[in-house]
């Protein structure tokens, strides 16, 4: 059991790396025979998952001390999602060798094969940061589908909204994931339930709950992120009937069922799963009605559709939450994704018949005429979407408005006129796509598409099968839902297309009724947009924000040092002084010094240094600036004096000397200043940052002046310095005796220094002279 | 003396005496590039490239060797702490560093002939702004971690400038120099003042200092605060945290790749490395690590302005190594979103900390060695329009390059995932959960940027007549790439052993 479900995971990847060393050709026999394998290794699970209600669990050790498993578990939901992947991937897989042709390369069949595995990966996963590992995956795999077609720039914006949008909704989840796992204890979905009422009770609850919800909902497209999925539809036919109809955009759905078990309890799990699902319905509906493109319309109906599937968890009250599974969501999402997906297919066939799929021209065309079997097909899906009676379509939309009318919660009317209104809408956009495509006033022209012979049959007998079930299931739903989808749950007597005659069916009825009217009127009024379609808030958001960081970037890039110095001058000093104002700064006042001097001759040096520092700053020349900052540091050295310190005056005389014939030196050969052309609110700001900083430093001088150090060395070396040296002369003593080798080494590395100058000197003259 | 303080030694030992000998061989080497040549071996890139590699995962592996051993267990290495400290955390960090050098150094040996810049001793300055790093992780005492922050940033103000002919790379050089300066002067200064407050220039010493003080009542805690501020400011610099980034993308667009690859990885890990020791070694106690009164906030705020701004400026750039330049600075941010961990999640936010430079390291060497590899002489890719293509005529060069990105951008199953997961759960483990939350939005951001380039590469044409950008033929940049993407492959897929490498080496130092 163990590695059967290891290996429904690792076949796809395998198969993805293998296809890479493969011909094109021989890459896309493999990718049949992957799904081909899960299938075979996972519908014998499927009995006992899906009508003895059992899991399986298989824990993979991880990182272990940080509480994280790559733990694997099939139950109902699991196996469910397992074989409609592997088996809308099936189809998918024989229909892409038929659509691209030469077009499909290895490449294109690695990303496709890896979607299959990560898909697969999401809904064995019971570890939480596995399922995320595998969720960014599926991300990735659409990014890189979408944009396989790299010429049009519609491509790519749209791969790249797509994965910014659910790439944003996949850390959201991890962010929510982890917050869960840190009240939790743990990861693994299979331990959470047990621990509900410890995770109820923690204040990030919601946090946690809503961070993931926004995850899921990114990925199925619920508002109001909805909008990258009709721009990702620059993906080839099949792709967008894989990820964007029948698997990936479930993953959000997968993911609230996986939640129900653990934050059904939560108050706010519910008003919010239904209020997102239900305007997600109404929002998808309006668009799809609105669309002129086929595969536009699809993928809005598409949206609506989640929003539906979204709605039903906020539903029915935890209680009838059985193993993350509520009544009719298997069945909305087997009929959803068998239809849809067919859907996609046959417009894909479409566009290739026909070389269109643009409605506004289609409507004035008879294709049913010359392509009736493409037709009959569309007729049968677009039934179904509309919900439309004897097909499963209609099954799933009775059961939605009966969960709806059997719910006790505020606003329940509401929410039934808004699933009538959703309803209707979807009768509009399937009579749309069935009657308006193929039943125009003028037969078709022949130089539009492929000639039938180009066309391989596949393009139909894939979508034929997808849609086999529907019919199947609308003739006898007992037993499609009794016995495979969800054996051993008792669905009610009412559950028959023929024999009812109550609130549901007027309802449906008149459902229809209001779809039909709201088609003809659409058929009257409806105009072409001039425009294809509008700038959407996303990427008006998107260039918002890189106009002011573009802008930003100039202001704080524009490359002088001065202000690059100011920058972080001005940073460190309120850094400081919000520190300094935090913390505790000295009492200076009161404070004593140890400063045993006479300070009677002070005002003398400090006056020279004062004269020095506001000449300095005022004189425009650069070299008298030079020598004014000079005059300051020789009052500096006066100041010394006073301390007794000659050796400091000695140190200081010699710096300043050398630094300023250095700078004299350097300085001359610099242009003169210009004439100072700051403006005057500059130059006062500028005046009052240098003040304050040279003040800061001040008060910092004065302050650790104050306090005396914890074990002063000095005192120490004093001490030795006659006894052990011999002399009288701290300082002498500290260099030349107790630091003496010190002494040595820096004397050897500026003679070193010095004889590395006079050799790079001298070569440089002698290339001179061989140059002359 | 003994034979275990040696051997605690090794791994600096080591590298030092191999870039002494490498030294001596490139001085008496025949091996002199003749500019008119056009032949790529001719050059002394040809075998320094590979000795230098070499000497430096000696000392990566004497590192790993020590790990194996134990380093409690070597007696008499402690006879040169604090100065420099032998623990686990100084082997991790010499194993990073000598790893990160060795990539650059071998992505400079195809570098450097390609662009007519072969020149010897661009290899012996490697080595030796890698000791000063390893010196600057393992220093427990202010003035040896000085002596290592100069070493190792002399080293890598001449790489900078290396492109002598080029005014870019001189303007680089000189902004960089006169910044770092500045930058250094204002950490020893706050040294001088920590120095003066507590008596002690050992880290531990300041720390039990700090612990004796009694805030407020006239103390010499306010200087501390402000040495505190003045060591974060200087760090910060070294690390190019925002506001204090203004150097970076001129010097790494400035400089020549393979310097841009090691200042982005080797220098930036070895702050991080000292960050980490001042921080929690010093400034650990006290007060000084709490959000009320203490440097988390500093850090906070400029984990936060550095993600930020970095993400929003990077992704307005055209130069896909300038774009790169502000990505490192990014994630600069996100690694000190860890740093401000560390005060509630301890042990475990230091060891992603630090798994996190090891997983930035891997894939920034293979970022830029990727873009080095896209181009050739004269045909350099420096604009995304001049990878226009690239990944469907050279799918090899595309593949690796994009993987590079995946993990920098933190898409699984890549190192980079990982690195920002633990990050993640870390801060949110200390309840930073403003920060978390920040640091995940601008990982959207990044994304952007990211894979932009791939959008580039995979699914657009050169226009007509454009210049587009040759790979060029390099065994070692071709080498080096290979080395990077299979770690950043492992540490994804088998995050868990380097991880607990990273917690056991965190924990050293507490």
């Amino acid at each position: 059991m163990h590695t059967i479900l290891i290996a429904i995971v690792a076949i796809p990847f395998v198969g993805a790396a293998a296809a890479l060393v493969l011909s094109s050709r021989w890459a896309g026999r493999l990718a049949l025979l992957v799904p081909a394998l899960v299938l075979a290794l996972s519908v014998p699970r499927w009995p006992a998952a899906a009508g003895r209600g059992e899991t399986v669990l298989v824990p993979i050790a991880w990182f272990p001390s940080a509480g994280m498993t790559a733990s694997l578990r099939l139950d109902h939901l699991g196996a469910f999602f397992v074989l409609l992947v592997a088996g809308v991937g099936l189809g998918i897989v024989q229909y892409s060798r038929a659509y691209l042709g030469r077009n499909a390369t290895p490449r294109f069949w690695a990303v496709l094969l890896a979607f299959m595995g990560a898909m697969l990966a999401i809904v064995l996963s019971d570890s939480l940061l596995l399922l995320f590992v595998f969720w960014e995956l599926t991300t990735l795999a659409s990014f890189l589908l979408i944009g396989m077609d790299g010429a049009a720039p519609e491509a790519r914006s749209g791969a790249i909204r797509a994965f910014l949008v659910t790439g944003a909704g996949g850390l959201s989840l991890l962010a929510g994931i982890l917050v869960l796992g840190q009240i939790a204890g743990t990861y693994d979905l299979s331990s959470m339930p047990a621990r509900a009422e410890r995770i109820m009770a923690s204040p990030a609850r919601d946090v946690a709950l809503l961070l993931m919800l926004v995850g899921a909902f990114t990925k199925s497209a619920q508002f109001p992120f909805h909008f990258w999925l009709p721009g990702a539809m620059a993906a080839p036919a099949p792709v967008s009937a894989f990820l964007h109809s029948a698997t990936m955009v479930k993953a959000g759905i997968f993911l609230v069922g996986r939640l129900s078990p653990i934050f059904g309890a939560s108050p706010a799990f519910q008003p919010i799963l239904l209020t997102v699902g239900l305007t997600t319905f109404l929002v998808g509906g309006w668009n799809a009605v609105r669309a002129w493109d086929l595969k536009k319309l699809l993928a809005h109906s598409t949206v609506a559709n989640l929003g539906v599937l979204t709605a039903l968890y906020g539903i029915y009250p935890p209680a009838d939450v059985h193993g993350g599974i509520v009544r009719g969501e298997l069945l909305a999402i087997t009929s959803h994704a068998l239809y849809k997906s067919a859907l996609f297919l046959l417009v894909g066939w479409m566009e290739k018949a026909s070389g269109t799929r643009d409605l506004s021209i289609l409507k004035e065309e008879r294709w049913f005429r010359r392509e009736p079997i493409g037709g009959v097909l569309i007729g049968i899906g677009a039934l179904t979407m509309g919900g439309f009676p004897f097909v499963l379509g209609f099954m799933s939309k009775e059961v939605f408005l009966q969960a709806l009318l059997d719910a006790r919660f505020p606003g329940a009317v509401a929410a039934v006129a808004a699933a009538v209104l959703g309803g209707a809408m979807a009768v509009v956009y399937a009579l749309k796509l069935f009657v308006s495509t193929f039943w125009g006033p003028e037969l078709p022209p022949d130089w539009r598409g492929y000639p039938r012979s180009e066309i391989s049959r596949w393009l139909l007998v894939v979508p034929a099968i997808l849609l086999l079930p529907h019919v199947i299931g609308g003739i006898a739903p007992g037993w499609l839902l009794g016995s495979v989808l969800e054996p051993g749950t008792d669905w009610p007597a009412w559950f028959a297309v023929w024999h009812h005659l109550d609130r549901i069916f007027l309802l449906s009825v008149s459902t229809l009724g209001i779809g039909i009217a709201g088609y003809l009127l659409w058929r009257r009024y409806a105009r072409v947009p001039a425009q294809a379609e509008t700038e959407l808030a996303f990427d008006r958001l998107a260039s918002t924000l890189l106009g002011a960081s573009s802008a930003f970037s100039r202001a704080a890039q524009a490359g002088g040092h001065s202000r690059y110095l100011a920058v972080m001058l001005l940073f460190g000093a309120a850094a400081s002084a919000a520190a300094l104002c935090e913390g505790s700064f000295p009492r200076l006042r009161g404070a004593q010094t140890s400063w045993s001097v006479d300070l009677l001759a002070a005002p003398l040096p400090a006056a020279i240094i004062a004269a020095g520092a506001v000449l300095a700053v005022l004189v425009q020349d650069r070299v008298s600036k030079i020598i004014f900052m000079a005059a300051a540091g020789y009052g500096l050295a006066v100041f010394y004096v006073l301390f007794r310190a000659p050796d400091l005056v000695l140190t200081q005389i010699l710096v300043e000397t050398v630094s300023l014939i250095l700078l004299l030196l350097v300085f001359q050969r610099l242009p003169r200043l210009g004439p100072d052309e700051r403006s005057r609110g500059r130059r006062v700001a500028h005046g009052f940052f240098a003040a304050a900083l040279g003040l800061g430093m001040a008060v910092l001088a004065w302050a650790s002046g104050i306090h005396p150090a914890g074990h002063p060395a000095g005192a120490e070396q004093l001490a030795l310095s006659l006894p052990e040296a011999k002399g009288r002369n701290v300082v002498n003593v500290i260099l030349v005796d107790f630091r003496g080798a010190d002494t040595l080494g820096e004397i050897t590395v500026l003679a070193v220094a010095a004889i590395g100058v006079v050799a790079l000197r001298a070569k440089r003259a002698r290339a001179r002279a061989e140059e002359a | 003396m003994n034979s275990g303080l040696f051997l605690g030694l090794s791994p600096l030992l080591v590298v030092s005496l191999g870039g002494l000998l490498l030294m001596v061989a490139e001085a008496f080497s025949k091996r002199r590039v003749d500019e008119t040549s056009d032949d790529r071996d001719a050059g002394p890139s040809s075998e320094l490239s590979l000795g230098t590699a070499v000497t430096l995962l000696a000392g990566a592996v004497f590192a790993a060797a020590i790990w194996f051993v134990g380093p409690e267990k070597l007696e008499g290495a402690s006879s040169v702490a604090p100065w420099v400290i032998v623990d686990r955390f100084t082997l991790f960090f010499s194993f990073v560093l000598c790893l990160g050098g060795a990539l650059a150094a071998l992505l400079a040996g195809g570098y450097l002939p390609e662009h007519r810049l072969d020149r010897g001793e661009f290899y012996p300055l490697i080595i030796f702004s890698t000791v000063g790093a390893m010196i600057l992780a393992s220093a427990g005492d202010l003035l040896s971690l000085f002596l290592g922050l100069e070493t190792m940033s002399l080293g890598v103000y001449a790489m900078v400038g290396f492109r002598r002919a080029s005014l870019r790379s001189t303007e680089a050089a000189v902004k960089y120099f006169l910044l770092g300066s500045f930058a250094a002067a204002l950490l020893l200064y706050g040294g001088a003042l920590l120095y003066g407050a507590t008596g002690h220039t050992d880290l531990a010493g300041i720390r039990e200092a700090i612990a004796n003080m009694q805030p407020g009542k006239g103390s010499n805690f306010a200087l501390v605060i402000t040495a505190a501020v003045l060591i974060i400011v200087g760090l910060a610099f070294k690390v190019s945290a925002v506001p204090f980034h203004m150097w970076t993308p001129d010097a790494y667009e400035g400089a020549p790749t393979p310097t841009t690859t090691y200042m982005a990885v080797a220098v930036k890990c070895a702050a991080f490395a000292t960050m980490l020791r001042v921080l929690i070694g010093a400034f650990g106690e006290g007060g000084l690590e709490s959000w009320a009164a203490g440097w988390p906030p500093v850090v906070a705020l400029l984990a936060v302005l550095t993600m930020t701004v970095a993400n929003l400026v990077a992704g307005q750039q055209e130069s896909v190594k300038r774009m790169l330049a502000y990505s490192s600075i990014a994630h600069a941010g996100y690694v000190l979103v860890g740093v401000v961990a560390t005060m509630r999640a301890g042990g475990d936010a230091q060891g992603s900390v630090m798994f996190y430079l090891l997983t930035y390291t891997v894939s920034t060497v293979g970022a830029f060695g990727a873009l080095i590899l896209m181009g050739s002489r004269g045909a350099e890719a420096v604009s995304y329009e001049d990878l226009a293509g690239v990944g469907k005529r050279h799918p090899a060069a595309g593949f690796a390059f994009s993987l590079f990105l995946l993990s920098l951008a933190g898409v699984p199953p890549t190192a980079g995932f990982f690195g920002k997961l633990y990050i993640v759960k870390a801060s949110i483990g200390a309840g930073l959960y403003p920060l978390a939350i920040i640091l995940l939005l601008n990982s959207v951001i990044s994304a952007y940027y990211y894979l932009r380039v791939m959008v580039y590469m995979y699914m657009r044409e050169p226009a007509p007549g454009a210049p587009i950008a040759k790979p060029m033929r390099s065994g070692y940049v071709a080498t080096a790439l290979v080395v990077a993407g299979v770690l950043v492959l492992v540490l994804g897929l088998w995050p868990t052993t380097s991880l607990q490498i990273a917690v056991e080496a965190a924990l050293a130092t507490r």
